[in-house]
């Protein structure tokens, strides 16, 4: 009963375990590392956690001294704290700019471009009214009237798209506009494939989330 | 990152070991390793070869790489050269750090191996400092970095991104004919907003 | 308001006085019609000192003449329309950089944080931070650097230093 479960959940497309598990990693270590919330991978960590009730099922069969069940279970652990890393970086992000995530995923939804999961969306929407909730019943109902509005945006924190990241250049691409602030000295510059660089986020976070580029 | 992440993520390059056992092929997420059969040479990733070796199933056979004769020629290369030299690999570090230390018997000539490998991880965080320096001197704001190691980045963070971070933000708001851009870097908090 | 004048004898404070303000009092004070007050320059901001930063920006004790160096320096920047201090604070910031390598790597810590205005030392603060997390990890475990070996590789650190140049 429960292996059929398993191949009903597997992907159309042939993938494999160890293609998903790359592919994680990578989307781990980029959202470890970009300043804003990247697009989610729930296809490649709901497959990986697939496989990982899978195995652990597969484990129980062997005898607990055996060594392919600790190696086994080693290997486990190590995607477990992969995900869990991963899902907890995208909560921290999703806490810390709860109301630009909330605004922009709005806008996302509508053109069907979500960068959250439905329970990543929902979370962020309790987060906030939770917060609101709490700001109303410790200070906003107890000062004079006039005080009361609760103005959302205004308490908006932003991730600093500015800021300044290492990547890796997956594949070659050519000109990257480095705008020169102070005057029209833009610089352009190439990435060549398995170049690193430092430089500001915003020019690169498309190719980071098309996996043209990866951040180190 | 921690430097244990940065560990974490180079335990998975691929080594050689001798296993002392025989066994079938193992079926791992992360690949097909194996079979194995006792005596004779088999790749496995990193952290499986040092769980094995911590229980004493196997020999770790030293990468090419770790070699006196090899090791002396990227020491000169790295001290020759204005830039960063190419490493053997991207975690070079990491890999001498857990094969020397969970092999260190496996591993010929291995404490003049760990000195060559500290000397040429000490003459890169120098130069990295010298071109942390320079990077800034000339503009501070891009900056290209190649043959560094991730271990070797993390160790200028958040120091050199922060700075850049810093010096762009003095530009933008010492400069009043520049437009406000910097909404989307800061944040904006107000405890009285007023009823209109 | 002759409070605000430590030095005076009179209840009111006389024209022509020069007394130290916020800055967000004397922008205020200053944007009224006419100005109710001229605003000088802290010296650091100065054409003498801003001499000095742009020859060694190194040399300056920032926690004596500007522990908010940069952060007051943007403000200031505003009401100078050659727009030399911007220069300055970009320059000096460039320059002091390498204060801020030396003294996250520094035996001597004390010393060193000395000169580094507030946001310096914030900034030291975070690089020491990465520091000791590589190098509790470096020694840890069976292939450890020990304390003897750290001080011999930084004097070897210092010649490689050398040797490139």
């Amino acid at each position: 009963m429960d292996t059929e479960d398993i191949e009903l959940s597997e992907e159309e497309e042939e993938i494999t375990a160890e293609t998903v598990l790359k592919t994680l990693q990578i989307a781990w270590q980029n959202e470890r590392l970009a300043p804003e919330i990247l697009p989610h991978r729930n296809d490649m960590v709901e497959c990986m956690l697939g496989q990982i009730q899978h195995m652990e099922r597969n484990i129980n069969k062997l005898p607990k001294t055996d060594l392919r069940a600790s190696i086994h279970q080693m290997e486990l652990n190590r995607i477990k704290y992969i995900i869990c890393n991963y899902l907890k970086t995208r909560l921290d992000k999703i806490e810390k700019y709860c109301i630009s995530i909330v605004n922009d995923e709005k806008q996302r939804m509508e053109s069907g471009m979500n960068y959250l999961t439905v329970s990543e969306f929902r979370y962020a929407q309790e987060y906030l009214l939770n917060m609101e909730n709490h700001l109303k019943n410790t200070v906003l109902n107890h000062v004079p009237g006039n005080m009361q509005s609760f103005e959302m945006n205004k308490m908006a924190i932003y991730p600093n798209l500015q800021s300044h990241i290492f990547l890796k250049a997956n594949d070659t691409i050519n000109g990257i506009i480095l705008e020169d602030l102070l005057g029209d000295h833009d610089e352009e510059i190439d990435l060549e494939e398995g170049s690193q660089h430092i430089l500001q986020y915003k020019p690169v976070a498309e190719l980071v989330k098309n996996g043209k580029v990866q951040l180190v | 990152m921690d430097p244990y992440e940065i560990e974490f993520i180079g335990e998975n390059r691929i080594v050689s070991i001798i296993p002392n056992f025989s066994y079938d092929k193992i079926y791992l997420i992360c690949g097909e390793f194996g079979p194995f059969r006792a005596g004779l040479p088999m790749n496995v990733p990193l952290w499986l070869a040092v769980m094995l070796k911590q229980k004493q199933k196997c020999r770790i056979v030293p990468p090419d790489w770790m070699d006196i004769e090899i090791l002396e020629g990227i020491k000169e290369e790295e001290k020759k050269s204005r830039f960063f030299t190419k490493m053997p690999n991207e975690h070079y570090m990491v890999e001498a750090k857990l094969i020397l230390g969970a092999a260190n018997e496996d591993i010929p000539r291995a404490a003049e191996i760990k000195t060559i490998i500290k000397d040429i991880w000490d003459i890169r965080m120098s130069k990295l400092r010298t071109s942390m320096d320079a990077l800034m001197k000339s503009g501070g704001s891009y900056g290209r970095l190649d043959h560094l190691t991730m271990m070797e980045i993390n160790s200028v963070k958040p120091i050199l991104p922060e700075a850049m971070d810093e010096l762009y933000r003095i530009k933008v708001t010492s400069r009043k004919t520049i437009p406000a851009t910097l909404n989307s870097s800061t944040y904006s908090q107000s405890g009285t907003s007023q009823n209109t | 308001m002759g409070f605000m004048d430590p030095s005076a004898t009179e209840d009111d404070l006389k024209a022509g006085t020069n007394v130290e303000i916020p800055i967000w009092l004397a922008e205020s004070l200053h944007a009224r019609r006419p100005p109710l007050v001229s605003v000088e320059l802290p010296k650091i901001y100065k054409e003498t000192y801003r001499e000095i930063l742009n020859a060694d920006a190194c040399t300056v004790d920032m926690h004596k003449l500007g522990q908010y160096f940069y952060e007051l320096g943007c403000y200031i920047a505003k009401y100078d329309i050659k727009g030399e201090v911007a220069t300055t604070l970009m320059d000096t910031f460039k320059q002091r950089f390498r204060m801020i390598l030396s003294a996250s790597v520094s035996t001597d810590s004390i010393t060193a944080l000395q000169p580094l205005s507030t946001s310096e030392r914030d900034r030291t603060a975070g690089a020491v931070v990465t520091e000791k997390a590589l190098s509790r990890w470096l020694k840890r475990g069976d292939c450890p650097l020990t304390t003897a070996t750290m001080v011999a590789n930084h004097r070897k650190r210092k010649r490689a230093e050398m040797e490139m140049l």
